[in-house]
Parts: C-alpha cells; sequence; structure tokens
C-alpha cells in the first residue's frame, strides 16, 4: 500500500469510527431502565436558559450520552476484561477468584456507622428486657464470600463481627465459624452474587436454631429444585460477562406455607416463581425486599409453637424461607422501609424470638438500624397479663352496696339507727327492715310468727318469706334474750328458727349478724355473756349452714365493752356509729361461712392491688349525718315554738327526701317536711312536721302517719310496753296543706301548738 | 469540555471534522472560532464572555501598539503594552490568586479580610499567556499586528491548546491561521498522536491516578509513599504530555502545526536536561518573556541567580495559587543553580544510569512537594518515605495489582516504543501499528463508557 492510501484508510478508519458511534446513538432506540445495572438511565436533559448557564445541561447531556452510548455493555465488558488481563481487577468493586467466581472487595473498616448501629440495638436491647418478656433477642451478622472462602488477611469480617458480638448485647450467631468449617464452604455462597445460596441460608438458620438450643430439621427432608441461569449482583457489577452463571436451588419441605407483604398480594409457598423469568431471579425467594413480610406455616413449625421476627437485609429473603419451616409464624422486617417502633409488632403477633439479620458490609454501611425501637409499655403489660394466676373464685373482700339487694333485714331496737341512717344515705336501698325490738334468739321462731312485721302491710315473717321467698335473710339482734335471763338461747332455738326459714323459703341464704357489746355491765348479762353468745352463733355458722357476720370488734374499747362514743351507756348505738357499721357490715372480712354462691370471680389482679381499693372505699365513706344548712320555715318555727313548750327528748332530724323514700312518697309533694325521731330507741317519740303541694297529697301523707303509729306502736309492743302505749296514742293532724304527726307523752299538747301556730 | 470525553470524541470532534472538511477553506478559521467558543463554553458557560474580553482586550492592545512606531512614539508604545500586561496579569491574578493572596495575608497578619469564592475559569493560565505573548511579541516588532479580530479569536480561542496548553506563541502561528495545509498525511499524523495521547490518558494517566491517590491518602507505608510517589510522577507525566499529544494531533488534524511540548523527559540526567524537556512551551515562555527581560545570565552570576528564583517562583505560583508550587518552583531553582554551581560537574562523571536514577529521584520528589498542598500533609509523607513503616495488607495486594500497569507506563514514559513504532510505521508491518491503534482506541472508548455504569448494588442490598 502506497504512503498515501495508508494515510487515507487511517484517517477513514479513525473518521468512521467517530461518526459511527453517533449515528448508532441517534437511530438505536432509547432504553429507560438497564436492568443489569438496576437503575432508571439518564434521560435527555431540557435546554433552559436556566440549565444552561448553571452547566447543569451540558452535564447532564454527558450523563445521557454515556448511558445510552451504542454497545454500552460490550464496551464495559471490554473494559472489564483489560482489567482483568492488566491485574488491576482485583482492586475494583467485585474481581474474580478462584476460577472465575466472583467476590466482593473487602469492606472498608470504618466502624462509625456500626458503633452507631450497635448503640441502637443495645438501646433495643435494654426496652425488651425492661419489660420481662421472654423473647431472645440474637444478633446475627453475615460474613461475605471473601470472608469465608479467600485465604486472605484483609477481609476484616472476622474481626467485625467479634467486635461487634462482644459489644451487642444480645446473642450471637458465629456463622463464620460455621461456615469455614463446613464441608465444602464454596457451596455456600453464590459465584455471581454476593448472597448465600440456599445451602448457605439452610446453614445459617440451623445455627441460629442450635444458639437457642431449638431442633433443626435435616437436609434430607427437603427436595431441591434448580432452576438457571441466575447471574447476581456480582456478575452485574463485575463487567466480566464471559463468567459462568449461577442456578438458584429451591428447597422444598412440603410445608403449608402462606406469605404476604405490605403490597397485600398473598402467595402460597415462599417462592415466588414468576420471578424466575426475571433477570434477578433471586427475588423468587419471598419476592425479594419488602418492608414487612408476613410468612404463616399453615403445617405447623417444629416443637412448640413459636413465633419468630427477623430484622433484616436481603440476605433473610433466603434464610426466610429456611425459618418458615421451623416457626409457625415469621415476620421479616426491613428497616430501610418500615420506620415504626416494633412493639405492635411484637405484641400483636405474640413474638417469641428476635433475630437481628444483617450482612457485615451492610451493618457498616446501613444506617436504617436506627429506626430499630420499642415502646417497653405494651410488651411490658403483655407479659403482666401472662403472668396473672387464673382467675378464681372467692368470698368478696368488699360487698357492693347492692349485695343485700332484696334481702331481708331482721332486727331489733339496736338496728333502729341503722335503719334510718340507710334510709338517710340511701345504703340497702332495696333491703326490707323489718325489726321488731324484743326479737331475740331465744324463741325467735315463736316471736317471729307472732309478730307482724310491716312491708307495704302487715305480715308476720314467716308470711311473708313465704311470699317472696327473699335471697337472704340476715339476723340482726341485740341482747333481748339475754336480758330475759331465764331463757337461755340454745342450739335447739337457734335451729327452729333457721328451720322455719328453710321451710317457708328454702333458697334463702341466712346471715347472722353478731350481738353488739354492751356498754355496761348489768346485774341480769354482762359483755362475757354477749361474747360468748357471739362465739356460740360464730361455731355453729357452718353446722346450720348460716353466715356469720363478726362486727363486735368495731365498736368496743379498751375493756372489751360498748365504746362511749358509740352508744347512750347501754347497747344501742348512737348515730354516728352507723357509718361504721355500715363500713364493717360491707367489709368481706368479718364475714364467716360465707356462702358459695355469692363468692365472686377474682381476675388475677393482686392482692395489694385489692387493698388499695378497699383502702380507697374507706377513705370515701361520707361523713352520715353532715346537715345541709337549710333555711329556716314555718315548720322550724313550729319545731321550735313546740320544743320551748315541752321538753323533748334529744331528736335527731331526717331529711324530707329520706322520710320521703321510707313512705314511698313522691317527693314532689312535699314543700318542705321536717321530721325528728328520738336519737334513743329506747323512747319512741318521734315528730313529723310537713306542708305539702295538695289534698291529695295530705290525704296520702295523712295514711302514712296512721300506719306508722300502728307500726311503730307494734314494734314496741313487747320491747318497751309504756313507749308501745305512747306510740299507739299518737296523733296525727291535718290543717290545710300542713300536717303532723306526733308520737310522744305531750301529743296532744304538741298538736294544739302546731295548730295555733298555724293559725298565726 | 475536555478530549478524553465521550461528548467531544463521538460528537464534538466529528461534527468539527465534517464542518470545516466540508466547507471552504475561507469558511474554516469563523467556524473554528465558533466551535472553539463552543467548546469552552460547554463547562464553562458564563467564563466564556471572560475569554472574550481578553481577546478583545489583547486585539486591541495589538493594534494600538502598531499603531505608535517605536521611533517617533515609543512612550505611547511602552504604555499600551505596560497597560495590556497590567490588564491580563490583573485578570489572571483577580480569577487565580484572590483567594490565596486574602488566605496568605489572613495568615501573616492576622487579618480577616473575607475571602470570596472565585471559581478558576479554565484555561485561564493558557490563554492569558498566550495573549500576552502576543502583544509583546508586536511590540517587539517579532511579528506583524493581527487587523482581523476572528483571526486573532481564533489564535486564541483555538479548542486543542485552549485549556491545557502547549502554550502556542502567536508567531508559531500567524502563518498558519491563514495559509495552513491540510493533507491526508497531516490528518493521519494528527489521528494517530491524538490516540496516543488519549491512551495514555485514559488507560496509563487515570488508572496511575486511582494508584497515586490511594498510596498517598489512604495508605500510611513506606512502600506505599515510595510506590505513590511513583505512580503520581507517571501519572503527571502521561496526564499532561497525554493532552499536549492531544491538542497536537487534533491541530494536525486541522492543519496545525504546534511546537513539541514534552520531550520524554524522565530520561533526563541531570535537572538542566529535565526542563529542557518538560512542558518545554512553558519554560520557554519564561525564558523569552521573563529571564531574558530581567537579565538572564548576562549581568554576572549573583543576578543570575536572582533571576532563576525569580522566574522559577512565577513558575511555581503558575501552576497552582497555593504555597506548595511556589515552594515546589524554588526546589527546582535551587537544584538548577546548585546543578550549575556545584555538583552538575561531579555527577556527569557518574555512571549514566546513576545519573537518570538521581535525576528521576529529585524529579519525583519533587511531585511530592506538587502533590500535597497541605504542608502537614506533606511533612508525614517525606517522613515516610525515609523511615520504615509497615504497610497493610490491602496496600501491597492494591500496589501489586497495578505493577503491570506501572511496569508499562515506565516503559512508555521512555523514547523506546515510539521509535520501535515509527520504525514499524515505515515497514511492511505497518499494519500492526493499525490494530494496535484500534485497539488502543476501543479500550480507551471502553474506559470512558466504564465510567458512568453504576450497577445500583444497593438497591438490592
Amino acid at each position: 500500500m502506497k504512503k498515501k492510501h495508508r494515510n487515507i484508510f487511517i484517517s477513514v478508519l479513525f473518521c468512521t469510527a467517530i461518526l459511527a458511534v453517533p449515528a448508532l446513538f441517534f437511530l438505536q432506540p432509547k432504553k429507560s431502565f438497564s436492568e443489569r445495572e438496576k437503575r432508571y438511565l439518564a434521560e435527555a436533559p431540557e435546554l433552559t436558559s436556566q440549565s444552561l448557564r448553571s452547566g447543569s445541561f451540558t452535564e447532564q447531556l454527558g450523563s445521557y450520552v454515556a448511558d445510552h452510548f451504542p454497545g454500552r455493555e460490550l464496551f464495559v465488558g471490554i473494559n472489564a476484561y483489560f482489567d482483568l488481563l492488566s491485574g488491576r481487577q482485583e482492586t475494583k468493586e467485585y474481581f474474580s477468584a478462584l476460577g472465575g467466581r466472583l467476590f466482593a472487595r473487602p469492606v472498608d473498616t470504618d466502624l462509625r456507622i456500626l458503633n452507631s448501629n450497635l448503640d441502637s440495638i443495645n438501646a433495643f436491647a435494654r426496652d425488651l428486657a425492661s419489660t420481662e418478656a421472654d423473647i431472645p433477642l440474637s444478633l446475627m451478622l453475615v460474613p461475605s464470600s471473601g470472608a469465608v472462602l479467600l485465604d486472605r488477611q484483609d477481609y476484616p469480617d472476622g474481626a467485625i463481627i467479634s467486635y461487634a458480638y462482644e459489644r451487642a448485647q444480645t446473642g450471637e450467631v458465629d456463622l463464620l465459624g460455621a461456615f469455614r468449617s463446613f464441608s465444602d464452604p464454596e457451596k455456600l455462597y453464590y459465584r455471581t452474587d454476593h448472597h448465600w445460596t440456599s445451602e448457605g441460608a439452610f446453614q445459617a438458620a440451623c445455627v441460629y436454631r442450635r444458639s437457642l438450643g431449638l431442633p433443626c430439621p435435616s437436609r434430607e427432608e427437603y427436595t431441591q429444585q434448580r432452576y438457571g441461569p441466575f447471574y447476581g449482583s456480582a456478575y452485574a457489577g463485575s463487567g466480566l460477562w464471559l463468567s459462568a452463571p449461577d442456578s438458584l436451588d429451591l428447597w422444598y419441605s412440603g410445608k403449608l406455607i402462606q406469605v404476604s407483604n405490605e403490597t397485600g398480594r398473598a402467595n402460597n409457598g415462599v417462592f415466588y416463581m414468576e420471578r424466575l423469568q426475571e433477570r434477578d431471579k433471586y427475588t423468587v425467594f419471598l419476592d425479594g425486599n419488602h418492608s414487612l413480610v408476613r410468612i404463616e406455616n399453615l403445617s405447623g413449625g417444629i416443637g412448640a409453637e413459636r413465633n419468630l421476627l427477623v430484622i433484616r437485609d436481603s440476605f433473610s429473603n433466603s434464610l426466610g424461607c429456611f425459618l418458615a419451616d421451623l416457626y409457625d409464624k415469621v415476620i421479616l422486617v426491613d428497616l430501610r422501609y418500615y420506620k415504626l417502633p416494633l412493639t405492635e409488632l411484637i405484641v400483636d403477633e405474640d413474638i417469641d424470638e428476635i433475630l437481628i439479620e444483617y450482612s457485615v458490609d451492610n451493618f457498616l454501611h446501613d444506617t436504617n438500624l436506627a429506626f430499630l425501637s420499642m415502646d417497653p409499655e405494651p410488651l411490658r403489660q403483655k407479659v403482666e397479663e401472662e403472668r396473672r394466676p387464673p382467675n378464681y373464685y372467692a368470698p368478696p373482700q368488699k360487698l357492693t352496696d347492692d349485695f343485700f339487694d332484696g334481702a331481708y333485714y331482721l332486727g331489733d331496737s339496736v338496728d333502729g339507727i341503722l335503719s334510718y341512717y340507710c334510709l338517710h344515705n340511701g345504703k340497702l336501698r332495696n333491703t326490707t327492715i323489718a325489726s321488731n325490738a324484743m326479737l331475740g334468739y331465744d324463741e325467735l321462731a315463736q316471736q317471729v310468727r307472732k309478730h307482724l312485721v310491716y312491708k307495704g302491710n302487715f305480715a308476720t315473717l314467716p308470711e311473708l318469706l313465704e311470699a317472696e321467698d327473699p335471697k337472704m335473710l340476715i339476723v340482726a339482734l341485740g341482747c333481748n334474750d339475754l336480758a330475759r335471763a331465764d331463757v337461755e338461747p340454745t342450739t335447739e332455738a337457734v335451729a327452729e328458727f333457721l328451720n322455719l326459714v328453710r321451710e317457708t323459703s328454702p333458697d334463702t341464704t341466712v346471715f347472722i349478724q353478731s350481738v353488739m357489746p354492751i356498754r355496761v355491765n348489768l346485774d341480769i348479762f354482762n359483755q362475757g355473756e354477749v361474747d360468748g353468745l357471739n362465739t356460740w352463733l360464730k361455731e355453729h355458722a357452718e353446722t346450720y349452714d348460716y353466715c356469720y357476720i363478726e362486727l363486735g370488734q368495731y365498736f368496743k374499747d379498751e375493756k372489751g365493752q360498748m365504746a362511749a362514743s358509740y352508744s347512750y351507756n347501754d347497747t344501742h348505738l348512737k348515730p354516728s356509729a352507723a357509718p361504721i357499721w355500715y363500713q364493717q357490715l360491707m367489709n368481706g372480712g368479718n364475714y364467716y361461712h360465707f356462702p358459695e354462691q355469692y363468692y365472686v370471680e377474682y381476675d388475677g389482679v393482686t392482692n395489694q392491688q385489692l387493698e388499695k381499693a378497699v383502702a380507697a372505699f374507706e377513705e370515701a365513706e361520707p361523713d352520715a349525718f353532715e346537715e345541709e344548712p337549710q333555711k329556716e320555715t314555718v315548720l322550724d318555727q313550729i319545731y321550735a315554738r313546740i320544743c320551748e313548750q315541752i321538753s323533748c327528748p334529744e331528736m335527731l332530724e331526717l331529711n324530707e327526701r329520706t322520710i320521703s323514700s321510707y313512705l314511698g312518697l313522691n317527693p314532689e309533694d312535699f314543700r318542705d317536711g321536717r321530721f325528728y325521731l328520738c336519737a334513743n330507741n329506747l323512747k319512741a317519740d318521734e315528730i313529723w312536721l310537713v306542708e305539702l303541694e295538695n289534698e291529695d297529697a295530705v290525704q296520702k301523707m295523712m295514711d302514712r302517719a296512721r300506719e306508722r303509729i300502728l307500726v311503730k306502736a307494734s314494734s314496741y309492743e313487747l320491747y318497751l310496753p309504756e313507749e308501745s302505749e305512747i306510740a299507739r296514742r299518737g296523733v296525727a293532724v291535718a290543717k290545710g296543706n300542713y300536717l303532723a304527726l306526733f308520737l310522744s307523752p305531750d301529743a296532744e299538747r304538741m298538736r294544739d301548738i302546731f295548730l295555733a301556730a298555724l293559725e298565726d | 469540555m475536555v478530549f478524553s470525553d465521550l461528548i467531544f470524541l463521538f460528537f464534538f470532534l466529528p461534527a468539527v471534522i465534517l464542518v470545516t472538511k466540508l466547507s471552504p477553506r475561507s469558511w474554516r478559521n469563523t467556524e473554528l472560532f465558533l466551535f472553539s467558543l463552543l467548546f469552552y463554553a460547554w463547562g464553562e458557560p458564563v467564563y466564556v464572555l471572560l475569554m472574550l474580553t481578553v481577546i478583545l482586550v489583547n486585539y486591541l492592545a495589538g493594534l494600538l501598539v502598531a499603531a505608535f512606531p517605536a521611533e517617533t512614539r515609543w512612550r505611547e508604545r511602552r504604555l499600551v503594552l505596560v497597560l495590556a500586561i497590567a490588564l491580563n496579569l490583573g485578570i489572571l491574578g483577580y480569577y487565580k490568586y484572590t483567594g490565596f493572596f486574602l488566605e496568605s495575608m489572613n495568615r501573616l497578619f492576622r487579618s480577616h479580610f473575607p475571602v470570596p469564592e472565585i471559581v478558576l475559569p479554565i484555561g485561564i493560565s493558557f490563554y492569558i499567556f498566550q495573549s500576552m505573548s502576543y502583544v509583546i511579541d508586536v511590540y517587539r516588532y517579532q511579528v506583524d499586528p493581527q487587523y482581523n479580530p476572528l483571526l486573532f479569536g481564533t489564535y486564541v480561542s483555538l479548542f486543542p491548546q485552549l485549556i491545557a496548553g502547549p502554550i502556542v506563541r502567536y508567531r508559531d502561528v500567524s502563518d498558519q491561521l491563514t495559509g495552513r495545509e491540510e493533507t491526508w498525511s497531516r490528518f493521519a499524523y494528527g489521528t494517530i498522536r491524538f490516540v496516543y495521547g488519549l491512551a495514555k490518558k485514559v488507560l496509563l494517566a487515570n488508572q496511575l491516578g486511582v494508584l497515586a491517590d490511594r498510596m498517598l491518602q489512604t495508605e500510611a507505608g513506606t512502600l506505599s509513599a515510595w510506590v505513590g510517589m511513583a505512580a503520581y510522577t507517571l501519572q503527571i507525566y502521561f496526564d499532561f504530555s497525554g493532552y499536549s499529544d492531544m491538542a497536537i494531533g487534533l491541530g494536525r488534524m486541522l492543519g496545525f502545526r504546534f511546537k513539541e511540548n514534552f520531550d520524554y523527559p524522565y530520561v533526563s540526567r541531570s535537572i538542566t536536561e529535565f526542563w529542557k524537556r518538560w512542558h518545554m512551551s512553558l519554560s520557554s515562555w519564561f525564558r523569552e518573556y521573563v529571564y531574558i527581560p530581567l537579565g538572564g545570565n548576562r549581568r554576572g552570576r549573583a543576578r543570575q541567580y536572582l533571576n532563576l528564583l525569580i522566574v522559577w517562583a512565577l513558575t511555581g505560583l503558575w501552576h497552582g495559587a497555593a504555597a506548595n508550587f511556589i515552594l515546589w518552583g524554588l526546589y527546582y531553582a535551587a537544584l538548577l543553580i546548585l546543578e550549575k554551581q556545584f555538583f552538575g560537574k561531579l555527577t556527569a562523571r557518574l555512571p549514566g544510569f546513576l545519573q537518570h536514577i538521581l535525576t528521576l529521584l529529585i524529579v519525583a520528589f519533587g511531585w511530592g512537594i506538587f502533590y500535597y498542598t497541605d504542608f502537614g500533609l506533606f511533612r508525614a509523607f517525606a517522613g515516610r518515605l525515609f523511615s520504615s513503616q509497615p504497610d497493610s495488607e490491602e496496600a501491597l495486594r492494591f500496589a501489586a495489582a497495578y505493577l503491570p500497569t506501572l511496569l508499562a507506563a515506565c516503559i512508555a514514559a521512555t523514547g523506546r516504543p515510539n521509535a520501535l513504532l515509527k520504525k514499524l510505521r515505515r515497514g511492511r508491518f505497518f499494519w500492526m501499528e493499525i490494530v494496535f491503534l484500534s485497539v488502543l482506541f476501543i479500550l480507551s472508548t471502553a474506559a470512558l463508557v466504564n465510567q458512568s455504569y453504576n450497577p445500583f448494588i444497593y438497591f438490592r442490598f
């Protein structure tokens, strides 16, 4: 060839080369996404004066040309193989060794991110430990393939893993040791991908299980299917396009497994087979990366039911497939996408174990572990709930206010003040209080047959019991029997009474309240006898199947008698003692042989908590007789005038609310009302002064007043006959809308004063 | 734009060749001027106005200088020259040295001048020096002024030599601007020079740069320091001379003939020889426009040494606005003086290879000064060179992996391969060179394409 021809040839060759590229560039269709690089390629930049001036236009045009350069992958390959031939390839991101196996370069050992990741994990571990939940937390750091397979000192994975395990307050999973001692370590990692193979993931799952002392299946329990070709990330990163591909082994366990992730789509089995058609076949395992993957093993895991939470990177895609077989439920969380505290997952999914799985590379570089957090409180509560003993039944420690609803309360004169207290404060609202001042255990059966009690109309107790069959009967008597002296309470007498009750109303549960202590020892009986009676009642509760209520101790002074502050020199309680009585009546601790049908369910709340509740209840008890300030009305003036002229005994004032509810009257019928009754039950004195709305109300009230005279007379009949007589001579009078009832030795004088006052 | 860029190689260059070769000769200078402006504006869309200002100022200065005859109006003539030089140096000083100057002031006098952030316009050191040489040459009657502003603009902005030299004097190309020869032979030679230059830059300098940075910045061993120094020594040569080759090659394709800039400097056996072979256009510029006007060596030895110090301090400063560059210049001033005065005669008696090694060591150490703008880092580097520090296994592996590259670069830095290729070119096996060039071009393209190949591995986690 002539020299000139040669020059032309060289020139044309060069020009052809540099002209062919732009020609191809403009002619070829542009891809927008590079499968191999897993990224969107640059788009043609927009020409604006702004982008031109700032230089961003030319810069973007440069990336656009480079990204769509004709034969781009061919050139990348050429460059990779040139590097390989010139020896430099080993310094690249991915390099070829051990017969064409592709390795990632050793990670750089900057520990900054690693340390902060360890801090996050330790904070999480402390939160978890503070809940006292029995949830083991393990850290699994996956070494790179180079650290396992290459005999090189510059892979720091081992040192980094020991460093991390030393500092992490978690269980550790020694993969590096297990992998290095594995019979054929090359089988553990792909040749063209940085991930572990199914074999590697299986071994890792077993190492983890063994670290917790849990069983692991043998490889023989799986059937394997091989799919290929698989070109992994190292292949794409190296540019060594002539490398032999890998194949993917899918290990089938035959278990029935369902997988769902945050997209809401569910999959049967851990393998997403359609992914095998794609370039990145690694996504066949659990569909690749997802923020939250939920795997349910419908066939059940190995051993006891356990649920596992894995905080993970992409190594857990294939690891998860094996864990799925071993647990009943596996939740995989990828903190790159899942930023919420893990509390809800741990609590709601009943997590039993937590595993943090990261490759050494990601553990050194991924900062998303900062999102690892939990709120310990809900888990702590759950743990506490689970630790609480099962529910049980026992007598209530505190009776509810409606406990005695529908019960009959059979009392004597001692209970008069108590019944008023109850009326006044709305206690025992639905309990029928049927007192007769003379009742005593000695002849109770006879007495109740003979004497009438009042409930709407007059009847004897057996009649009432037979008619209504109340669920409970509380017997609360004083010492009338002891006072009678001639008749001692005997087993027979009590048994007779109980038989009477059983016969007339078999379903009624009987409660017997202790006899109140007495203030002064008398000739005929003393405190010793009272205590003896109570002891007897307590001892026989089981035999005769009643419930005994011991209240005496709350009213005794240091001498073992009724304290002066609670009584008027006898056995009757002062009004101020009534709240104590009521409070102790409601205290389950005072009951012996409590009827089982009224046991309450304890939901495992600790006794301490219950005691607290009781204390709170006791504190909240209101002062029973605190008077509301009232304006002085006509009725007050009348009462004042009566008391000026006649010496009344110490009287107790009841408010109209109490009376109206006691008498079954409509409170709206009242304009005003004053009710006084002798504070000491030894006198029958009682005064009503009422102003009513209309004639009807006056009529109704008058009926009640007349009944009242009869009831009072009847209840005092055997007890204090003179007082009964005074009651019977009581006066009920109405004038206009005013009405009065006077039970008093001076009842007639009072009536006169009343009428005279109304005249004025 | 730079030459080692896909857009330049496959879009700009074919466009230039197509347009200029297919249009009438009389249009070509204008076309080149416009292409050059586009070339410059590519990376510096705003500073193209600065370059146009420099062109205009020097064009007018040239006319004015010529308008005042030296015999009658030499005062005005000199005034214009002084003004033009002042203006040129003012622009260069403002854009290149303001930050350095103020920072030095602040450090020396503990003052607190705010330091403005001025982006250095690319190539400004080159086109200012070229423009100044034009005005001075007109003043000295060494060249006629250029009356056509387009032609003058074409000279200053001519893209092959615009941003990295060589510093082409106007008087060397003034004839070529109007009457250059464009032949197949020139084009083919230009192609060959260009591809060799491209390969030097992309296949050697860039790779050596990776090694040098790794060894000089992250590693801490003695061997790393030596390997890094060697790698940087080779990198800077292949980078710079590769660029000059591409510039000369491109010029040749367009019909221009630029002077050589490098002549295998690393075969030198003395410092004096080194500087006759290294960046020849710059050293000759300083000799012609600074050293000789200062009196050169004709005013006694003391004055000559002072002149040398001035010239080398300025040479250092020209390379960059930092103290280490001045230090690097003075290092050479001292060496050159010492060589002339004392040890030049001694070393001349040594065997050739020892002279060669000694020179290389001195030059390489000089590049160490040149590399580190931070004096503390340089001191640590020098400490590593001359004490025994252990190297990490990674460093050794890295260096070993680059051994073939280093060896290839060492061989390429001598004149042997070129002599061989020249012989080959004349003989029967000339086609082997064409194959070799094709391989180099493909590999260079592959390396450039690979720069954009970023598999998004993190996506896969």
